[in-house]
């Protein structure tokens, strides 16, 4: 056998599975190949890495977030039933409107069929606002963390930001339950905070937030902002005594 | 499953007491972020509830469970490619709940250098312990072509981890 089938064999050998034919054919191969049996050696010390890796263990808080979370699904099932139905309808109508109207657009620009400018830019509007719409129903609570991650993506794509949405996306900042939609959020705020009331949103979501990497980010984007009101928010926040160690130092480097 | 299936959601406490340490284990091994692990464990859970009803019994529920993982950590990857500029910043961040040995953050880091499909590979064959049926289930390729993939990422693993020695 050549090193290259011995190489086949090596997995099911390591596996403690190769067949008493293949084994002694491989041992052999072994016995007078440097570069096969150095190879194994070493594939020997990874397996052993790998039994011995420390494993992590959830945090305290864990299974109870979770079980409070399937309590509070049980209940939306047995009392929203109905209306679960008709948000997942409402979404999926405003998805296929929208799917409709871009369509157009697209079918009208390649036809070239001497349509004005003020129809398209109506029609895009549209789609704008069904986009809208669409990320609104998908930011609800009852949505699950990747679906609210899809309608931040959907926010974050839009040149404007409508008052509505915006208002969803800090109600998501301050209270979701999954630090990854926080912090999306907090990013796709970020993106717009020209606007006064989005950058006091942010400002104001800063002590709510209990997560190290939240808490960088927010304070990384306040540092960004012109004019005292933030800083005057950064250096309270950062007098906290039980802040994380790593943050304190992360926003007085900032500061 | 079957019986959380047919409308026994109490059932899911079961299968979470079951299952949770190892699909936190999963995503820990693979992003290296605790708190964020725990997040997408949740989100596992909770969506094996809401698609319950597609799940086929001809299926092993092991395959099926990763192959939901699988696309939950899709999903986290894409958000956080998409919009996470300070993801420099977030990864030095040291996870405090942890004291890894030399060993392991070589090991780990070694694995980091491998690509996406490779790492996945020996985090499922050689961390969780996955049998190839099972994996190959899970990519929906046979066991044979999934074997021959893991022996490739594994040496590539070894070529990286003893280069660096």
């Amino acid at each position: 056998m050549n090193c290259e089938n011995i190489n086949i064999l090596m997995l099911d050998y390591l596996d403690n599975i190769l067949n008493p034919i293949d084994r002694t054919e491989l041992e052999n191969h072994l016995e007078h190949c440097i570069t096969c049996s150095s190879k194994l050696k070493q594939f020997k010390i990874l397996n052993k890495l790998f039994q011995n890796t420390k494993k992590v263990e959830p945090s305290h808080f864990f299974k109870n977030d979770f079980f409070n979370s399937l309590d509070n699904e049980k209940t939306k099932e047995s009392k929203m039933g109905f209306r679960l139905d008709s948000v997942k309808s409402s979404v999926k109508v405003a998805a296929s409107i929208l799917l409709f109207v871009s369509g157009t657009i697209f079918g009208l620009i390649v036809q070239n069929q001497g349509i004005s400018k003020t129809k398209i830019s109506v029609l895009e509007n549209e789609v704008i606002s069904l986009k809208q719409q669409v990320a609104l129903e998908m930011l609800k609570e009852q949505q699950t963390a990747s679906e609210k991650l899809q309608a931040i993506n959907y926010a974050f794509e839009q040149s404007e930001l409508n008052r509505e949405i915006a208002l969803a996306l800090y109600n998501s900042l301050l209270s979701d339950e999954n630090s990854s939609v926080r912090l999306e959020a907090a990013l796709t705020l970020q993106r717009f905070s020209n606007d006064d009331a989005i950058k006091k949103m942010l400002i104001k979501s800063l002590e709510y937030q209990s997560d190290p990497y939240v808490q960088i980010k927010l304070i990384q984007i306040l540092s960004n902002f012109k004019g005292n009101d933030s800083k005057k928010v950064l250096r309270m926040f950062l007098e906290q005594e039980n802040l994380n160690p790593v943050v304190k130092d992360f926003g007085q480097k900032m500061l | 499953m079957e019986k959380v299936k047919s409308g026994n959601i109490d059932y899911m406490t079961e299968i979470f007491n079951r299952y949770n340490n190892q699909i936190l284990n999963y995503f820990f091994q693979l992003s290296r972020n605790l708190e964020d692990s725990q997040d997408l464990t949740q989100t596992v859970f909770l969506r094996l509830l809401k698609y319950r009803t597609s799940f086929n019994q001809s299926q092993s529920f092991k395959s099926w469970i990763y192959r939901v993982s699988k696309n939950v950590l899709n999903n986290y990857y894409q958000s956080n490619k998409v919009k996470s500029d300070n993801s420099e910043i977030l990864n030095q961040l040291p996870d405090t709940s942890l004291s890894d040995g030399e060993n392991d953050i070589k090991l780990y880091h070694s694995i980091s250098m491998l690509s996406g499909e490779y790492k996945e590979l020996i985090v499922l064959s050689k961390f969780q312990g996955l049998k190839y049926k099972e994996i190959a289930d899970m990519f929906s390729t046979t066991e044979a072509s999934i074997k021959n993939k893991i022996f490739r990422a594994l040496d590539k693993l070894r070529e990286i981890y003893f280069e660096t020695e």
